[in-house]
């Protein structure tokens, strides 16, 4: 809670000296259907489901939401470092963050990161779960299954890598949110778990699929593991599937499904942030 | 969308640079573009083959810059980041979104990238602004018996030594290229195509006997992901101060 104690103070002198120009905010996130349910194979009804005619569902997606922060030029930073651990199976949305009387206006700059944490505390995970991502330096854990005529595959993946998702916009285009005077405004950060299986680090035509991954199950044991996944070049699939946009260090399907961690977090919704490797 | 572009005319696409300027406030330029390229070095590829090049062409554009970042700074920001202290990491995750048309260059030219000295491909219209990202089109040319980009040469290992030959013959679209200056004046683009890359996963010993890269086998899948590779194309764009009359 380091950030929150830092920031308290200043946001008590702010709302005691004009508690007309604050408001409330509270950030939650969400990890839609995809993560809560599950994603199916793509038909007419779902046309943005697995190419490939796989059912996909987790079982547990865990992910590490840290180091929260909110500004504008006019308004000084205000957040919470705290890194909280949340199993996006659960049904959503989730609180992460609910501050009191801050300024009022347009908070134009909102980031979130994604990280290994060993501080990191319970969201809405347990503390099983957030005792796994904490000793195991993950930022996002990944389980479940994928299902196609009789054949299932599981697989249980964690990706240690970070990431910064700053200059949050929404759908429209409008960067931040705008806290109301004397009113409460309410954010979500928007876990796009499908986008672990999608085939391009960067086309946005992208499309999910599942055959390669379940391909590379080289002992035929039903787990797809990261080091099977990594034993696949890429250049062996076809050539129109897992385009690596310009990362060229990305030469696997392990280091693909990884590199896909960098695109998770979305705002409101549909809205796009800008992501740094941390 | 990615794709669109392809299939748009010069003449549509010269409104919509017109339409960008009226949006970006920016006056026109006329920025000459040069392009020359990096050969493979002598040290062996990922796969342990040491690649020389007897010949290397592609037909060569449109060439547009946008103000839209990049997704991947890739290596070829690494590179530059080396010289001057730069870093890369930036990424708008999973959707590059090109933003305006700043520059555009919509002549395709069959260029030689072994020429000794990089080629001057003429002059490209443009608006100031501020540029971060490109997108390079590759197209058929009967110039090159209907391929896109022609490849020979010759790659050894532990004493074996093959030549080879390739082409692409399908319409190639490199979108999200790292570009970055803020032009407010005269300016000059080099791109320097980095062939390194373009061969740099390509295993030779699953070339057939015919030593033609096939496609959808390693070889030739391998070299289209690394033509599509962004981080082959090095953009530096010179900027004068004073702004162009």
């Amino acid at each position: 809670m380091k950030h929150l104690q830092l920031y308290l103070p200043l946001l008590a002198a702010l709302g005691s000296g004009c508690s007309a120009q604050t408001g409330d905010l509270t950030l939650t996130t969400y990890g839609e259907e995809f993560i809560e349910v599950g994603m199916p194979p793509a038909s007419e009804s779902s046309p943005e489901g697995v190419v490939d005619g796989w059912s996909i569902t987790y079982d547990s997606f865990l992910i590490v939401l840290a180091d929260i922060e909110l500004a504008d030029e006019d308004i000084p930073m205000i957040g919470d470092a705290q890194a909280r651990v949340f199993d996006m199976t659960q049904a959503g949305p989730h609180q992460i963050l609910r501050l009191q009387q801050v300024p009022a206006g347009n908070l134009s700059q909102v980031q979130v990161s994604t990280r290994p944490a060993a501080d990191a505390v319970a969201g809405n995970a347990t503390a099983e779960q957030v005792q796994r991502m904490t000793t195991q330096g993950w930022s996002v854990f990944a389980q479940g299954k994928a299902e196609r005529a009789g054949i299932t595959k599981t697989f249980a993946w964690g990706f240690e890598l970070g990431t910064r998702y700053r200059n949050c916009k929404d759908a429209d285009e409008i960067s931040g949110l705008v806290v109301p005077t004397g009113g409460s405004v309410q954010a979500e950060f928007t876990i796009h778990g499908d986008h672990l299986f999608f085939d391009d680090l960067q086309d946005p035509s992208a499309v999910m699929r599942f055959d390669a991954i379940a391909a590379a199950d080289a002992d035929m044991d039903g787990e797809v593991t990261l080091s099977e996944l990594e034993a696949v070049d890429l250049a062996t699939l076809p050539s129109d599937q897992y385009g690596t946009g310009g990362d060229g260090r990305v030469l696997d399907l392990a280091h693909f499904i990884r590199d896909q961690t960098r695109s998770l977090v979305h705002f409101a919704g549909e809205g796009h942030c800008q992501a740094e490797t941390l | 969308m990615r794709r669109l572009h392809l299939h748009v005319t010069p003449i549509a696409l010269s409104l919509t640079l017109a339409a960008c300027v009226g949006d970006t406030g920016g006056r026109y330029l006329s920025v000459p573009i040069s392009v020359g390229a990096q050969a493979p070095g002598a040290g062996p590829n990922a796969k342990g083959w040491t690649v020389q090049l007897t010949r290397a062409e592609l037909n060569m554009g449109p060439l547009r810059l946008y103000e839209g970042e990049p997704l991947f700074a890739g290596l070829a920001e690494d590179m530059l980041g080396l010289l001057f202290g730069g870093r890369s990491a930036f990424a708008h995750p999973g959707h590059y979104e090109e933003g305006a048309a700043l520059a555009e260059w919509l002549q395709p030219r069959v260029i030689d990238l072994l020429s000794p000295s990089p080629v001057l491909l003429g002059d490209a219209d443009a608006v100031t602004g501020a540029y971060r990202s490109a997108q390079l089109d590759l197209n058929p040319s009967p110039e090159l018996g209907g391929a896109v980009l022609v490849l020979q040469g010759t790659a050894d290992r532990d004493g074996t030594s093959l030549s080879f030959s390739a082409t692409a013959s399908s319409a190639i679209s490199v979108q999200g290229i790292a570009a970055s200056a803020d032009v407010q004046g005269a300016a000059e683009i080099n791109l320097t195509v980095d062939l390194g890359t373009w061969v740099e996963n390509i295993d030779f010993e699953l070339l057939g006997p015919s030593r033609t890269l096939v496609p959808e086998t390693q070889p030739h899948s391998a070299l289209m992901r690394g033509v599509f590779n962004t981080s082959a194309y090095a953009f530096v764009i010179s900027t004068s101060a004073a702004p162009q009359d």
